[in-house]
């Protein structure tokens, strides 16, 4: 899967989970600063993708995403 | 009205009366009070499963080094649960630097079996979620049996070794700041292991060391722990409902009274965390000064610093924090990278070599971690002098309460004397009322004969009449 595909499922996913706008995300959105995610937002988003790609994510990787790009890029090399 | 409905009245208000007077046991009302006002009053017991504390009180962990085996052991002593605080406790070994690893886990384990040669009572212990050793640290504390695993710094969802907690009934409670991250764990444990952790504990801004919580959050009234309490009792309850227990929620954050203890109670907690109290005692396995520390401070002293790990904490604000926040700080150095997200560089310090200096008494190249009432600190004490202090204050606030109740019974069963004197005197009155009667009986039997002379008249004359009517036809024929 290509990092654009990647991002269309990620994209939909947060615009659930946080219930917001999908045209506020973008790829250099800010989980926290932008998209107003608390780290319990990004637990069950992480947990959300990892049921939708069918992948697992470390809980180190995850703590490690600050913007949409960094799961993006993390994502797309596991797919 | 007649006699007899007279008669059939007064009977009813009689035998209401006595309906009222038998169904309230007014007689037996007022000792029962006595009774209530002289019971002795205990603390109610924490029950987790099984694990019964009569004290309701958790020894909340204290890293680095502050709550030990001799705080611990000392708090289960006196039938609270002691908790011993793994955040870096291989600092107390030599081999810190070299393998900081093996350090805490061998630290680690001497403490929990130091504590339990020195009581029989209830042993817990508290790691972080987010350490890198914290899944080495879990299997430490299985291994040798503690009653109890609180788990705190972030969530304990993934990879948690249910069933060999089970296995070994060890059991586990989560420290939440609110009411969606205790929902979360137990809909995910739900799902991930068909089990719920045993209890929870539920830390509100004013405590001390990390908090849970932005440094925005920390003075909104809608994250104060009165408010997140009955938020979070209400969350377990479907848990409680399907899997067939009660989750106790035990609250901490700024409890320091016997009152507080009471107050938090009545929110639906079943026990407190405190930690703060307890660093004030001759037990505390800090350095005399780390305690004095707490003594001497001032409440404008205690205050909020960015924590290397991400967290505000809440701390004495000493030179060494001035420092580090003002960018000179002494020679950094990092063990290990005990935490994958710490920002120590950009600290420059190492939290935890700061805070194990502090526990040493060095004041100067560490820090003290102190919840928000650690300015109230008077004098340090034996454990069990203070959970004493907090046992009459809260018997204090119990008893209070109570004759608070009783007072609005006695107001009640005046207001039901009143009644009751009421409705004898009409009693009475109605009691007279037919005592007088046989004069006006005579006045109606006097009608009466009247008035059956008159009817017997009247048929005379209708009959008369009647006599009348015939002869008068016959004669006109």
């Amino acid at each position: 899967m290509d990092s654009k595909e990647v991002f269309e499922k990620v994209k939909s996913l947060i615009a659930e989970k946080l219930e917001i706008d999908e045209s506020k995300i973008t790829m250099n959105a800010s989980f926290r600063k932008d998209l107003g995610a608390d780290s319990l937002d990004t637990y069950e988003l992480v947990y959300a993708i990892e049921e939708e790609l069918g992948i697992s994510i470390p809980d180190e990787k995850a703590n490690e995403f600050e913007t949409v790009k960094d799961a993006v890029d993390f994502l797309s090399t596991q797919l | 009205m007649t006699i007899p409905d007279l008669e059939t009245l007064h009977t009813n208000l009689k035998n209401v009366l006595q309906h009222c007077v038998q169904q309230l046991h007014l007689g037996e009302v007022k000792p029962a009070i006595e009774k209530i006002l002289s019971a002795k009053i205990t603390w109610p017991e924490l029950r987790i499963g099984d694990l019964v504390a009569r004290t309701p009180i958790v020894q909340g962990g204290m890293g680095v080094g502050i709550s030990l085996s001799s705080l611990a052991s000392a708090v289960a002593n006196v039938g609270g649960i002691g908790v011993i605080a793994a955040n870096g406790i291989g600092l107390l070994e030599k081999d810190y630097y070299k393998d900081g690893r093996a350090a805490n886990l061998r630290a680690f384990r001497n403490e929990i079996r130091k504590a339990r040669s020195m009581s029989d009572g209830i042993i817990g212990v508290n790691i972080m979620v987010a350490v890198n050793d914290f899944h080495q640290l879990l299997d430490v504390a299985i291994e040798e049996k503690v009653d109890i695993v609180f788990l705190g710094a972030g969530l304990p969802i993934k990879n948690i070794p249910v069933e060999a907690l089970r296995k070994a009934n060890v059991k586990l409670a989560p420290i939440v700041s609110s009411a969606r991250a205790a929902q979360m764990i137990f809909r995910m444990w739900e799902k991930l292991y068909g089990d719920t952790p045993d209890a929870v504990v539920v830390e509100g801004p004013k405590a001390g060391g990390h908090l849970g919580f932005t440094a925005e959050q920390l003075d909104d009234p809608e994250y104060q722990l009165e408010t997140i309490v009955p938020l979070v009792v209400e969350a377990l309850k479907p848990f409680e409902e399907s899997k067939g227990v009660a989750i106790p929620v035990i609250a901490g954050g700024g409890v320091y009274t016997g009152k507080d203890i009471y107050k938090v109670l009545s929110l639906g907690a079943s026990a407190v965390q405190m930690a703060t109290r307890f660093v004030a005692t001759d037990e505390c396995d800090a350095d005399i000064r780390f305690k004095e520390a707490y003594v001497s401070c001032t409440k404008e002293q205690i205050g909020l610093i960015k924590s290397p790990v991400g967290m505000p904490g809440r701390a004495i604000r000493n030179q060494f924090i001035l420092n580090s926040e003002a960018g000179n700080n002494p020679s950094f150095r990092c063990a290990w990278k005990c935490l994958a997200t710490c920002k120590a560089e950009q600290a420059h310090y190492c939290i935890s070599i700061a805070l194990n200096n502090a526990r040493r008494g060095l004041l100067n190249s560490g820090y003290v971690f102190a919840g928000s009432n650690a300015y109230r600190v008077k004098r340090i004490v034996p454990v069990a002098t203070l959970v004493d202090e907090l046992h009459r204050g809260y018997q204090l606030n119990v008893q209070v309460k109570l004759k608070e109740l009783l007072d609005t019974v006695k107001v009640l069963l005046d207001a039901y004397g009143k009644k009751e004197a009421l409705l004898l005197e009409l009693t009475d009155r109605y009691e007279q009322a037919i005592e007088a009667l046989p004069s006006q009986k005579a006045v109606v039997t006097a009608l009466k004969k009247q008035y059956s002379k008159l009817v017997s008249q009247e048929e005379v004359l209708r009959l008369t009449v009647k006599e009348k009517l015939v002869l008068s036809s016959h004669l006109a024929h």
